[in-house]
């Protein structure tokens, strides 16, 4: 048995300890929000906050998660900054990568508040997005960052 | 003159204003709103509070045809937007695609285009009847009457919402007010319909659950033409889980109460194959067969002008080759599929939904009444989920079928990568000769590769003679005045799937022409934007795009050391673009690509902000492919597993990138695989402008730019 807690709620699954946190989620915690793109930590669909830091969930296995912190895009408040400065800018074309990016870059603002775009790349190159809405991520960062720092957007 | 419901709504021969029409609107079947709605055709419902829902004929996979269809509709109608709620179709006949008859179809970048007209007169006649109801109300002559944001206005300024119009209005002959206004909501950028439904967790088939789903994976050959001879599944089955194999064409499935375990099992499984001729592909050895190829004659394509005037040897030899590429969407394929009692569910991303009901039923042994295919969102498609090849519908059927029990069929990305289809290897070899003022005179132009249409559901629409027209286009409709021109094909076997990849025959084409026209340039000692401009100053719409890319990418301003431009211009699918690529090649061996503008003529635009994002997307996916973008088959297996193999662009990668969309009253054309096109060669334009490498063979590596310096 392995113990963490998942958006605020504690959880306890039964599992073969190298079942990736990927899967946990989505087959047995009923989050599928993270995503499966590529299973070998090469694509960051799957990417969720373990203790405040930025993971691949695909390369987790579950026997590690002992104690930890886990937060997915589920856990994300509708009103974060992030996804209003999603809506706003109009990030998402088919939508399947965004919810990683989401988390990736809530990662990003919560240790660096005004990332310039070299700042951006390293965060975010982990995050594929094949439809190629690179630049309307780059500036929904950046429209988040300015509603952080309570500015108008 | 009163028309019962049932019956046909004919328009035939009905002028509505000068708009003569040649098919039929059938009025729409019992709308599962309830009765009570409006429903003059398929395509849209108003009900009794004046909401309107329209039901879209194509597949979303991020392109926005979810909005851009329904903003068609809705302007002709002349509602409120607010009022609107999208909804993509059911597979029935009404929705077939116009150009492919009895086929629902989202693809070849023709979803605006084709469904402009048709979408445009489904709303205008609603819009009739409605103004016809509201006008024999008042007693008044319908062509004095307004519709404005879901109202109809009378003459004397009386005015009624569409909602209390709705029973009157069904069976009224449609009447058409005195001008054919539209209604302000084509050429909006408005947001698209699904966007806050973006971030949420049950977007996509793969997130379907219910109680009791299986999982399955599928196991595959793992080389091109293997058949399987012999299975060991006893490891697999001891795998507490793993609930059933179910062997089929396309491999074995593991069917297991979780993806974990179904991977555990397929890890175990073994398979014994007959390799049969696998072993022999090489995608080196197919090249070097190409080549060969291309210097015999073959089919001919098109041939005008003076025969003798063909250069056959001598002239300007040109060679071009690209390799197979891969889709890759997002989102692997995945196929839902729900046994209810006598009927069965598929829930799916497809872009040939009416196909796939039809091989599901027959795999089910069913007739198709009995088989429901929702159309669900994809997660990307680039044409990846249109052919059957690379489908999992038949798959999940088969299991569904054995089971009985509700199933989610899922691809890896390997299986993705591996066992799916391909934009195929080509070759195209010019031989030109040029007149006294550095013109192209005489031009022989072989094409040397596989046919994507032939064997597919689409084979007869586009493949005649043995001619597959997506293997030549862009090259035989190309605008540049060749007097004297000869097109020939070699189709070949190929040794993988060729599947339709964003841009279809257009991706190489125009690697081919763009970058011959360019060596041309160069050798007449002529700038390739200027050369170009006045090889097409009979095309205004290319000129215009010229000019444009001129401007904004500062061309005729000299560039810093060691940093090159290029520029590209091709029309396909009925619009046109420009592009003009800054690329630095920095003494370590690296392409920088710094900096992208582009122009684009996609004729009348339906909603500006998505066809900016279209664009966009297209240049990022053909700047994958330009640097990263490369397949390689040896001994029968694909080399690349995932995304650590075949590389995808990723931020850091991307250049800024400037669009222009140009104002036009022509029909909408295609846009989202124009991107795409021009990127490759404005980029091997660049470098050659900036240190003379001409590299003709993509992708475009830092080690074939250093080969080619000098020759």
């Amino acid at each position: 048995m392995v113990g963490f807690t998942v958006n605020g709620r504690k959880v306890e699954v039964d599992l073969f300890p190298d079942t990736p946190l990927l899967w946990v989620l989505r087959d047995h915690l009923g989050l599928t929000g993270t995503r499966y793109g590529c299973g070998n930590g090469t694509c960051g669909s799957c990417t969720v906050l373990v203790d405040g830091r930025p993971r691949r969930a695909c390369l987790l296995p579950v026997g590690e998660m002992e104690g930890r912190d886990v937060v997915t895009i589920e856990g994300i408040p509708p009103d974060h900054p992030v996804i209003r400065g999603w809506i706003e800018e109009r990030v998402a074309r088919c939508g399947y990568c965004q919810n990683g990016q989401i988390v990736s870059a809530v990662a990003l603002l919560s240790t660096n508040p005004d990332p310039d775009d070299f700042a951006i790349d390293v965060a975010m190159s982990g995050n594929v997005c094949r439809c190629g809405t690179y630049s309307r991520i780059r500036k929904g960062i950046k429209r988040a960052a300015r509603l952080m720092r309570g500015e108008k957007g | 003159m009163i028309v019962s419901r049932r019956d046909f709504l004919k328009i035939g021969g009905v002028a509505l204003t000068g708009l003569v029409i040649g098919f039929r609107l059938e009025p729409g079947r019992a709308d599962a709103s309830g009765g009570g709605d409006f429903t003059p055709n398929a395509f849209l419902a108003v009900d009794q509070g004046g909401g309107v829902t329209v039901l879209v004929p194509r597949s979303e996979s991020g392109q926005g045809v979810l909005t851009s269809l329904a903003m068609i509709v809705a302007d002709a109608l002349g509602c409120d937007w607010e009022q609107v709620k999208c909804r993509m179709a059911p597979v029935a006949g009404e929705y077939s695609h116009p150009r492919f008859p009895g086929e629902m179809v989202t693809g070849v970048s023709s979803s605006v285009s084709s469904e402009w007209d048709r979408l445009s007169l489904a709303g205008r006649v609603a819009r009739g009847m409605l103004v016809a109801a509201a006008a024999r109300r008042w007693g008044v002559e319908p062509r004095l009457c307004r519709v404005e944001r879901g109202e109809v206005t009378g003459p004397d300024g009386r005015r009624l919402p569409f909602g209390p119009l709705v029973d009157e209005a069904r069976g009224m002959t449609p009447a058409e007010p005195e001008l054919p206004e539209r209604g302000g909501i084509v050429g909006s950028p408005l947001p698209r319909v699904d966007l806050p439904s973006m971030t949420s967790s049950d977007r996509f088939a793969i997130d379907h659950r219910q109680p009791g789903m299986l999982t399955a994976l599928v196991v595959r050959p793992p080389v091109f033409g293997a058949v399987r001879k012999n299975l060991d599944s006893d490891m697999t089955r001891e795998i507490a889980g793993v609930r059933e194999i179910v062997e089929m064409e396309s491999g074995v499935a593991v069917v297991a109460d979780d993806f974990w375990t179904a991977r555990r099992g397929a890890e175990v499984l073994r398979p014994v194959w007959d390799w049969k001729d696998g072993l022999s592909r090489f995608s080196g050895n197919q090249l070097k067969r190409y080549r060969s190829l291309a210097g015999k004659p073959g089919s001919l394509v098109l041939a005008r002008g003076r025969g003798g005037s063909i250069p056959t040897r001598g002239g300007i030899l040109l060679e071009y080759d690209l390799p197979h590429l891969a889709h890759a969407p997002m989102e692997p394929p995945c196929c839902v599929v729900i046994p209810k009692g006598e009927r069965w569910l598929f829930r799916v991303a497809t872009d040939a939904p009416a196909r796939d009901r039809r091989v599901a039923a027959s795999i089910l042994g069913v007739d198709q009444e009995r088989v429901e295919l929702e159309v669900i969102p994809a997660g990307g498609s680039f044409g990846r989920r249109l052919f059957l090849r690379g489908s999992p519908v038949a798959e999940a059927a088969a299991v569904a079928r054995r089971l009985k029990r509700p199933v989610k069929l899922l691809w890896t990305r390997e299986d993705d990568i591996r066992s799916g289809e391909y934009r195929p290897l080509m070759l195209h070899r010019i031989r030109v000769s040029l007149d006294g003022k550095g013109n192209p005179l005489g031009w022989l132009h072989r094409i040397v590769g596989q046919s994507v249409m032939t064997g597919t559901f689409l084979e007869t629409h586009f493949v005649r003679d043995g001619i597959d027209a997506t293997s030549v286009e862009g090259v035989v409709d190309t605008p540049y005045p060749i007097p004297h021109f000869r097109v020939e094909l070699h189709t070949t076997e190929g040794i993988a799937p060729a599947g339709w990849w964003r841009g279809g025959g257009h991706t190489h084409s125009c690697f081919a022409m763009e970058s011959a026209i360019d060596e041309l340039a160069h050798r007449t000692g002529k700038d390739p934007l200027s050369y170009r401009r006045r090889l097409l100053s009979k095309e205004p719409r290319l000129v215009r795009l010229l000019d444009a890319v001129e401007r904004m990418s500062g061309w005729k301003k000299k560039p810093h050391p060691g940093v090159g431009r290029g520029v590209a211009i091709h029309q396909a699918f009925g619009s046109c673009i420009a592009l003009v690529a800054e690329v630095r090649f920095d003494p370590m061996g690296m392409i920088q690509v710094r900096r992208i503008w582009s122009a684009v003529d996609c004729g009348r635009t339906v909603n500006p902000d998505i066809l900016r994002l279209e664009i966009e997307s297209g240049i990022v996916f053909g700047l994958s492919a330009t640097l990263f973008g490369e397949i390689t088959i040896r001994e029968g297996s694909v080399d690349q597993r995932n995304f650590d193999g075949y590389q995808p662009l990723r931020m850091l990668n991307t250049p800024p990138i400037e669009i222009e969309l140009m104002e036009s009253d022509l029909p909408p054309g295609g846009a989202s695989s124009l991107g795409v096109l021009p990127v490759a060669p404005a980029v091997a334009n660049a470098l050659y402008a900036s240190v003379r490498s001409r590299v003709r063979s993509l992708p475009i590596t830092a080690q074939k730019v250093i080969d080619a310096h000098g020759k």
